[in-house]
C-alpha cells in the first residue's frame, strides 16, 4: 500500500547483469545518420581531399612554373608514390580536423538536453561513448583518410604518368587511421568531463601542439607521443625507420583514454 | 496490489544541500501518482534518481521490481518525461519515437504503435516534421509519446503540463487518466487542481522529505472529517450560541455573512457528524430559519496541501 512504510524491505532483489553495451546499435545508427544528414561529413571530405590534392600535386605545379630551377632548390621527386604521401607526414591536416569535427560531441548534446534525454532509455553511458567514438572514427576515416587518398591516387596517376604504389600507399592508409582514432578519443574523453566545446578544443589542441614543442627540446619525447603517431604510419609503410615505441605510446594513450573516459562518464550526473 | 516502484530511504544530498532525505515510498501497480510539492522540494531529484539520472547518496528504489543502476537494465520497464523535454532538432516526431522503439526493442507491430500514440497525443499531422520546428507544447506531447513507446511499466513524468496551454493541459490530463490501469504513471507537479483531477493517490514532498502518502480521497477524507458547513437565512445573533448548545457540536464560528444569508462552520464531535446534521435541520425548522444548505464541508487539496505543510513547518 502506499505510504511511508514502517517496514523497511530491501530494494535490490536481484543483481540485474551488467549490460555494458546495453543501446549500444541503436545509438551508432543515430550517430551515423546524424553524420549523414549534417554539413560535417561533406565539409571534412572537401577539405581532407583538397589539401590532399593540393599537396600531390605541389612538385608538378613547381616543376610546371620553372621556379624550382630558378631559385637552385634541390630537385623535387616526380614519384607518383612520394608525391601522394607528401602531405601527409605531419598528420597536422588530419589533427586539426579531427579535433574541430569531434570537439562538440559530448558537450553540444549536455548543452542540448539530449545526452539526458538518451540515458533515460535503456542505454548505458558507455554505449554512448563508445558510439560516438566509433562513428566519427569511421567518418573520419573514410571522409578524411581513405577518399582523400584515393582522390590522391588517381590525381597523380595523371599528373606524375605513373599509378602509385598501391600496396605502400595502402599500408600508409590503415596505419595512418591511427592519428584520427586518437584525437577522436581524445575528445570523446574530454568531454565526458569537460563542460564546454571551447574547453575540449582548447585541451586537445595544446595535446596536439605541447609535445611537439617538447619533442624539439627532448627527442624521447617525440618517440612515445602518441601525437606522432603520423609520422610513425608513414615511415612504417614506407620501409623507413620508425620507433615502436610510439606505437607502445599510442597504445597505452588509448587505453587509458577509455578506461578515463567510462570511469568518468560513468559517474556523471545529468 | 505489488508495487511498480519502491523508494527505500532513498536520499540526495549535494554540498550545502539537502535535496532529498530518507524518501520511502511505495507507488502500486497501475495507479496514477502525483507528487506534490512546492518549488525545490526534491520532486524533480527523486524523479532523476528514478529514471538513474543521478545517484543517491543513500538508499535503492525499485522500477517494476528492478533495482535502479546507472548501467540503465531498469530502464527498459520506465518511460521518462523530463520537465523541459529535448530532442534531437533534426528528427523528426516519427523518427524520434522510432529512436526510441528501437532502445525498447518493440516488436513488428512498432510503426503502427508509433502512429497511434503520435495520433494519441495530437501530433499525427506534424509527425513528419523535424522536432526543430515544434513549440514547447508539442515538445511536451512529444516527449509523453516517447514515454509511452513499447507500453513500459512506469511512467515518469516531471511537470507533464507545465508548458501546456489550458486546452492541451486538458488533453494530457484526459490522456493520463485513461492510462490509469494500463500502466503506472508517476508524476510531479506543483498544480494542485490536476492532482485532484487525475490522481488516484498523492504524495507531498516538503524540503526534501516526505509529509504525507496517501490515496487521494482518503487524504481529503482526513481533512474533512468532523466539519460541516451550514448555511442558515435569517440568522440572528443569538444563533451562533444555540447551535452551539446542539449534542454533538463542539465548536461553531461565522465563515461568512452575505445578506440575510449566514454561513456557519462547525466543528462536531467525532462521528457524530450525520446526528448533528440532523439536529441543525430540526433546529432551523424550530427556529423558523432557512436551511440553505448542512453538509460535510470539503477542502480541495490546495487547502489540505498548504495545512500540511504548514503543520510541518510549526513542528519544524
Amino acid at each position: 500500500m502506499t505510504a511511508q512504510s514502517a517496514t523497511i524491505e530491501p530494494a535490490v532483489r536481484s543483481a540485474a547483469p551488467r549490460a555494458l553495451f546495453l543501446g549500444f546499435g541503436t545509438v551508432l545508427r543515430k550517430e551515423l545518420t546524424e553524420w549523414q544528414r549534417g554539413k560535417a561529413t561533406v565539409i571534412i571530405a572537401a577539405i581532407a581531399t583538397a589539401t590532399a590534392i593540393f599537396t600531390t600535386l605541389i612538385p608538378f605545379v613547381v616543376r610546371a612554373s620553372g621556379e624550382s630551377a630558378a631559385q637552385g632548390a634541390p630537385p623535387l621527386s616526380m614519384d607518383s608514390t612520394v608525391n601522394v604521401l607528401l602531405g601527409w607526414k605531419g598528420g597536422q591536416t588530419i589533427a586539426v580536423i579531427a579535433i574541430l569535427a569531434t570537439m562538440a560531441l559530448l558537450s553540444a548534446e549536455r548543452d542540448r538536453g539530449t545526452l539526458a534525454w538518451n540515458l533515460t532509455n535503456p542505454v548505458s553511458p558507455t554505449s554512448i561513448i563508445a558510439a560516438k567514438f566509433i562513428a566519427a572514427v569511421l567518418v573520419l576515416g573514410i571522409a578524411a583518410v581513405i577518399l582523400p587518398l584515393a582522390v590522391s591516387v588517381g590525381v597523380a596517376t595523371i599528373a606524375y604518368g605513373a599509378v602509385p604504389d598501391l600496396a605502400v600507399v595502402g599500408r600508409f592508409g590503415v596505419l595512418f587511421l591511427a592519428l584520427p582514432v586518437f584525437y577522436a578519443a581524445l575528445t570523446v574523453a574530454l568531454g565526458s568531463f569537460v563542460k564546454s566545446t571551447a574547453g575540449v578544443a582548447g585541451i586537445a589542441f595544446a595535446v596536439m601542439f605541447v609535445p611537439a614543442i617538447l619533442g624539439g627540446l627532448v627527442p624521447f619525447i617525440n618517440d612515445i607521443s602518441p601525437t606522432q603517431i603520423g609520422v610513425w604510419a608513414l615511415a612504417t609503410a614506407t620501409g623507413e625507420p620508425a620507433s615502436s615505441l610510439t606505437l607502445a605510446g599510442w597504445a597505452v594513450s588509448m587505453v587509458a583514454l577509455m578506461v578515463g573516459a567510462k570511469f568518468v562518464f560513468d559517474r556523471q550526473e545529468l | 496490489m505489488t508495487n511498480a516502484i519502491t523508494m527505500t530511504r532513498l536520499t540526495k544530498h549535494y554540498p550545502g544541500v539537502e535535496a532529498l532525505t530518507d524518501l520511502t515510498l511505495e507507488i502500486p501497480t497501475g495507479t496514477v501518482f502525483g507528487f506534490l510539492g512546492p518549488n525545490g522540494a526534491g520532486k524533480t531529484t527523486a524523479l532523476k534518481l528514478l529514471a538513474g539520472l543521478a545517484r543517491p547518496t543513500a538508499g535503492a528504489a525499485t522500477i517494476a521490481g528492478f533495482p535502479v543502476s546507472a548501467a540503465g537494465e531498469h530502464r527498459r520497464h520506465l518511460g521518462y518525461l523530463a520537465q523541459d523535454p529535448r530532442f534531437y532538432g533534426w528528427m523528426s516526431g516519427r523518427e524520434t519515437l522510432r529512436y526510441v522503439a528501437r532502445f525498447r526493442r518493440v516488436g513488428p507491430n512498432g510503426e503502427r504503435q508509433i502512429g497511434d500514440l503520435l495520433a494519441r497525443v495530437g501530433l499525427a499531422d506534424a509527425a513528419d516534421r523535424r522536432t526543430s520546428t515544434y513549440s514547447g507544447g508539442m515538445r511536451q506531447r512529444l516527449g509523453i509519446a516517447q514515454a509511452m513507446v513499447g507500453g513500459p511499466a512506469v511512467i515518469l513524468l516531471d511537470e507533464p503540463v507545465s508548458a501546456l496551454d489550458p486546452i492541451g493541459r486538458k488533453d494530457v490530463l484526459d490522456l493520463m487518466r485513461e492510462l490509469k490501469g494500463e500502466t503506472t504513471v508517476f508524476y510531479s507537479t506543483h498544480i494542485l487542481d490536476d492532482v485532484q483531477r487525475v490522481s488516484d493517490h498523492v504524495a507531498i514532498l516538503d524540503h526534501g522529505r516526505l509529509v504525507k502518502a496517501a490515496p487521494t480521497h482518503a487524504l481529503l477524507g482526513s481533512f474533512t472529517r468532523n466539519m460541516l458547513r451550514v448555511e442558515l437565512g435569517g440568522a440572528r445573533p443569538e444563533t451562533l450560541d444555540e447551535m452551539k448548545a446542539l449534542p454533538g457540536v463542539d465548536h461553531v464560528v461565522v465563515a461568512t455573512r452575505v445578506g440575510d444569508v449566514t454561513t456557519f462552520d462547525v466543528t462536531v464531535t467525532s462521528g457524530a457528524s450525520a446526528d448533528v446534521q440532523r439536529a441543525v435541520t430540526r433546529f432551523a425548522v424550530d427556529a423558523g430559519l432557512t436551511l440553505i444548505s448542512n453538509s460535510e464541508e470539503t477542502l480541495d487539496l490546495e487547502t489540505v496541501f498548504l495545512r500540511l505543510i504548514d503543520q510541518k513547518e510549526v513542528a519544524a
